[in-house]
C-alpha cells in the first residue's frame, strides 16, 4: 500500500500559523512540571536517589563502614557522625544510606516485575477469550480474600534461607514476596482498559485494514493502556517501600549486619525514651519516600487524564 | 436474589480451600522445622516430638489430616507452648478486636468529619486542610506514625504511655488507636469528599435549595443521606482490615493480641500457630466481603441479576 506523503506546504503552515502539535506524553509532561507538588517530590527523590547510590558506592559521601562496630555506642548526632552512632557503636549515616539502597532497589524491582508480569496476564486475560479470563478473575478474588502483608510475610519466609540459585539473594526474594501481591492490581486494570478498546472505533479501523492480532494489541491498545498503567505503577512504589519497611520491622528484610530501613526503625524503638532520633531519622525518610511518590503520582494522574480533576 | 446469595455463599468454600491449601504448603516449605533450637535436642526426644504432631508422615497425609481436623473447628496445636491454637486465638482475638472496633469508630468519626469538612468548604482553606490531611495521611505507614506519636506525646510531652493497651483508658488506648486507625481515615475522608461534592452538584439538590430550605436541611436530609452509600460501602472490608492488620500495631506497643502471636510463630516457625492465624484472618476478611457483597445487592439490584 502506497502511504500518503506528507505535503510540505501543509506542514510548513502548521509550524508558522497554529501552536506547535504535542504527543499524549510530551503534553502530559508539559502540565505535570506545572505541578509543583508533583515537581517538589520528583526533586526530592532525585536528590535521595542520587545520594543513597554515591553513599553506598563513594567512599567520601558513605564515611564510614556500615557494618563496622568501632565508635563509641549510642552517640548523639556530631559533625563526625551526623545522624549519631547506634547501640553497637555503628555510624548511623552510613547506615542509613545502606538502608535507603535496600529499599530503593526492592520498589524498582517489585515497579519491574509487575509492569510485565501485570501487563502479560490482563493482556491475555483480556484477549484470550472466557476460559482465560474466568481463571484470572477467581485467582484474583483468593488474592483479594488473602490479607496482603500476611501473604508477604509468610511468601518472605517461605523463600528465606531456601538454598536456591539467584532467588537465594535476600533482596530479590523480597521482589518476588511483594510482586506476588502486587500484580493484581496492574493485571486488572490492563484487563479492563483492554477490553473497553476492544470495541473502540480505532481498533475496529485497524482491524478492517488488515492489521494482526499482534499488531493491532502492540500498535494500538498497548500504547492507550500505558497512561492508567504508569500512574498504578507509580501509585504502587509506596506500597512496596512500605512493604519492605514492614519486612525489616518485623526481621524479615537484608540479615545482620546488613541495614534497612524498617529495621533501623525496630531497632532504634527500644532507645525511643532516650536516643529518639535513632528511630526518627529513618521513619523520617519511610514517610518521605512514601509522600513524595504519592504526589508525584497525583501528579501523573492529573497530568495523563486531566478530566479526573 | 436467593440464588445469588445461595452462589455467592457457596463460593466462600473453594476460597477458603485455597486459603488452607496454599498456606500450608507454604508453611512447610519454610526451612528448619519447629524443633531447630539453638540449643540441639537428642535425636530420639526429636523423633518422639516429630511423630507427636504428626511431622514424620508423608506432607500430603499431613495435609489431610490437618483438613479433617479443620472440619471439626481443631485449629491443631502450638508446637511451642503445647496449648490449643483455637485458646491462643480466643485470649488474644479480645485485645485484636477492641483495637480494631476503636480503630475503627476513629477512623470512620474521624474521616468522615474531615471529609465532610473539605466538601463543605469546596477549594476553600477547609478543603485544603482535608485534602493535606487525606494525603499525609494515606502516605504514612503505621508503625512510622505510631513512631512519631511515641516521640512527641509520650517521649516529649509525657502525656501517653509508650507501650500497652486498655479499653476508656486515655494513657494506653489514644496512640494505638490512632495510629493503626489513621490510613483508613485518611482514605473515608477521600470518599467523603469526592462522594459529597459529587452529590451535591445533583439536580435535586439544587431543587431543595429552590424551594426555599435551610442549608443546614439540605445538608442533612439531600446530601448526606446520598453521599452516604459510597461510603457504607468501603467500610466492611476496612473493618476487616483493621481486625486482622492490627499485628505491626501490635509489636509497637506489645499488645498481645492475635497478630503478636502470629508474628512471634513466624519467627519461631510454629506451625501450629501460623496457620490458625492466618486462616482465621482470612476467615474474617471473606466473611466481612461477603456480607458487603449482599448488602450490595439489596441496595443494588442490577448486582443480583447481572
Amino acid at each position: 500500500m502506497a502511504r500518503v506523503e506528507a505535503i510540505p506546504a501543509l506542514e510548513e503552515a502548521a509550524s508558522v500559523a497554529g501552536p506547535r502539535q504535542r504527543g499524549l506524553w510530551s503534553d502530559a509532561f508539559h502540565r505535570l512540571t506545572r505541578n509543583k507538588l508533583a515537581m517538589m517530590g520528583l526533586i526530592i527523590m532525585a536528590f535521595v536517589i542520587v545520594l543513597t547510590i554515591l553513599g553506598n558506592y563513594v567512599d567520601a559521601v558513605q564515611r564510614y563502614d556500615p557494618r563496622v562496630q568501632e565508635f563509641e555506642r549510642l552517640q548523639d548526632p556530631s559533625w563526625d557522625h551526623w545522624f549519631g552512632t547506634d547501640q553497637l557503636g555503628r555510624d548511623n549515616w552510613s547506615r542509613t544510606l545502606q538502608g535507603l539502597w535496600v529499599s530503593l532497589r526492592v520498589a524498582l524491582g517489585v515497579s519491574v516485575v509487575v509492569l510485565i508480569v501485570g501487563l502479560a496476564i490482563g493482556g491475555l486475560a483480556a484477549m484470550g477469550g472466557r476460559t482465560m479470563d474466568n481463571v484470572m478473575m477467581r485467582i484474583t478474588d483468593i488474592a483479594y480474600a488473602f490479607p496482603d502483608l500476611l501473604f508477604i510475610i509468610l511468601l518472605r519466609s517461605a523463600l528465606q534461607g531456601q538454598d536456591l540459585p539467584i532467588l537465594g539473594d535476600p533482596i530479590i526474594q523480597m521482589i518476588i514476596a511483594i510482586s506476588f501481591v502486587g500484580w493484581v492490581t496492574i493485571a486488572r486494570l490492563v484487563r479492563g482498559q483492554m477490553l473497553s478498546l476492544k470495541n473502540r472505533d480505532f481498533v475496529t479501523a485497524a482491524r478492517a485494514m488488515g492489521a494482526s492480532n499482534w499488531r493491532i494489541v502492540f500498535t494500538h491498545m498497548l500504547p492507550n493502556t500505558l497512561g492508567p498503567v504508569t500512574v498504578a505503577l507509580v501509585f504502587g512504589i509506596p506500597l512496596a517501600i512500605f512493604a519492605e519497611a514492614a519486612l525489616g520491622y518485623l526481621g524479615l528484610s537484608v540479615p545482620i549486619p546488613t541495614a534497612s530501613l524498617g529495621k533501623l526503625v525496630a531497632d532504634g524503638n527500644r532507645y525511643i525514651e532516650t536516643q529518639y532520633w535513632l528511630v526518627l531519622i529513618p521513619a523520617a525518610f519511610i514517610a518521605l519516600i512514601m509522600l513524595c511518590f504519592t504526589f508525584i503520582g497525583d501528579g501523573l494522574r492529573d497530568a495523563l487524564d486531566p478530566r479526573s480533576r | 436474589m436467593t440464588g445469588y446469595i445461595i452462589r455467592r455463599v457457596l463460593w466462600t468454600v473453594p476460597v477458603l480451600w485455597a486459603i488452607v491449601t496454599i498456606t500450608f504448603f507454604l508453611m512447610h516449605s519454610v526451612p528448619g522445622g519447629p524443633f531447630d533450637k539453638e540449643r540441639e535436642l537428642p535425636p530420639t526426644v526429636r523423633a518422639n516430638l516429630e511423630a507427636k504432631y504428626g511431622l514424620d508422615k508423608p506432607l500430603l497425609e499431613q495435609y489431610v489430616v490437618y483438613l479433617e481436623n479443620l472440619l471439626q473447628g481443631d485449629l491443631g496445636v502450638s508446637m511451642e507452648s503445647q496449648r490449643p491454637v483455637t485458646e491462643i486465638i480466643k485470649e488474644g482475638f479480645g485485645v485484636s478486636l477492641e483495637l480494631g472496633v476503636s480503630a475503627f469508630v476513629f477512623a470512620t468519626v474521624f474521616g468522615f468529619t474531615m471529609g465532610l469538612l473539605a466538601a463543605l468548604n469546596h477549594n476553600r482553606p477547609g478543603d485544603y486542610l482535608g485534602v493535606f490531611f487525606a494525603t499525609i495521611g494515606s502516605a504514612m505507614p503505621n508503625f512510622i506514625l505510631a513512631t512519631f506519636l511515641v516521640i512527641v506525646f509520650s517521649v516529649q510531652l509525657g502525656w501517653t504511655d509508650v507501650i500497652g493497651w486498655e479499653l476508656w483508658n486515655p494513657q494506653k488506648m489514644i496512640l494505638p488507636m490512632v495510629s493503626l486507625g489513621m490510613l483508613p481515615a485518611a482514605y473515608i475522608a477521600r470518599i467523603t469528599r469526592a462522594s459529597m461534592l459529587d452529590v451535591l452538584n445533583q439536580d435535586y439538590v439544587r431543587t431543595a435549595r429552590a424551594k426555599g430550605l435551610s442549608e443546614w436541611r439540605v445538608i442533612i436530609r439531600h446530601t448526606v443521606r446520598n453521599a452516604l452509600v459510597p461510603i457504607l460501602t468501603v467500610l466492611g472490608p476496612i473493618f476487616a482490615v483493621l481486625v486482622t492488620g492490627s499485628f505491626i500495631i501490635e509489636t509497637t506497643f506489645a499488645i498481645n493480641g492475635v497478630g503478636s502471636y502470629f508474628v512471634s510463630s513466624i519467627g519461631a516457625r510454629d506451625y501450629g500457630v501460623i496457620m490458625g492465624t492466618t486462616l482465621f484472618f482470612a476467615f474474617i476478611v471473606v466473611v466481612a466481603n461477603l456480607v458487603v457483597d449482599l448488602l450490595y445487592a439489596v441496595v443494588d439490584p442490577r448486582i443480583r441479576y447481572g
